[in-house]
């Protein structure tokens, strides 16, 4: 039964479906080990910690003066008295970057250009994170139903679509990297 | 019949315990209705939490599709 799926498999798929799951498997359960080891410390994760940091330092950035910033063993929050955001772990968009880093790795065929494409990802996975929390703090401040639309739609339509873009564009990134890198 | 009764009443009484919320206060006289305690302070609402990992299973399956198409697409051109 197994080798009539494997006859019915793209050459290379299997092996790039193993990789992927193995990958996405370490991560997480290094993540898990991690929040778990800052649990045991009754500290914040330091990956919330700093998306939460950053997201307030960008709020002040965008006129909101009176923004507080406070937090917790599980997490933090962001914003003007009676119109605060709740930054929780599954907050700091780290599982996404995982989830992307794990299909480069599945797909690896050049290891520098799979690590370059990693940290690149990463950085901007965390930097589109900031920018979000930023926003939704100043869409909170105003009021309105806008933030409502940009949560439950816009952000999350654009970042799990740029993910996916990017994978699709893979090809022409490590061709780019291969030629100037 | 005594046993009919007492089981009749032992599940209406249980029944009617687990209608009970957790934040009720307990009557300790089924007759006076008083509360043994003052009902607690209701907490401060929960602010507004962000989640962005909501859709991590979608993206994974996701993830798969896009792989699946790259090896089929090398498959034709091989």
């Amino acid at each position: 039964m197994l080798n009539t799926l494997k006859s019915q498999l793209p050459s290379g798929f299997l092996r790039f479906a193993i990789r992927f799951s193995i990958a996405l498997l370490v991560l997480l359960t290094v993540y898990k080990f991690y929040l778990w080891f800052t649990e045991q410390k009754e500290d914040l994760d330091w990956i919330t910690y700093q998306v939460s940091y950053l997201s307030h330092r960008f709020a002040l950035a965008l006129g909101i003066a009176d923004c507080e910033f406070s937090c917790f063993m599980d997490g933090c929050r962001i914003g003007v008295e009676g119109k605060m955001i709740n930054v929780l772990e599954g907050c700091n968009g780290i599982k996404l970057a995982f989830v992307y880093i794990a299909y480069l790795i599945g797909v690896n065929e050049n290891n520098r250009s799979t690590l370059i494409q990693s940290f690149i990802g990463l950085i901007l996975i965390q930097l589109f994170n900031v920018f979000r929390i930023g926003m939704l703090v100043m869409l909170i401040y105003h009021g309105g139903d806008m933030y409502f639309f940009f949560i439950k739609y816009i952000f999350g339509v654009f970042i799990y679509g740029s993910i996916i873009v990017l994978w699709l564009l893979k090809p022409v990134v490590d061709r780019y990297l291969n030629r100037h890198v | 019949m005594k046993k009919i009764a007492f089981s009749l009443v032992m599940l209406i009484s249980l029944s009617v315990l687990a209608q009970q919320k957790k934040d009720e206060p307990i009557m300790d006289n089924w007759f006076a209705k008083k509360p043994t305690a003052p009902p607690p302070a209701s907490p401060p609402p929960p602010p507004n939490s962000v989640p962005l990992d909501g859709g991590l299973i979608g993206l994974i399956a996701a993830g798969g599709a896009v792989g699946y198409k790259k090896y089929k697409d090398r498959k034709k051109t091989v």
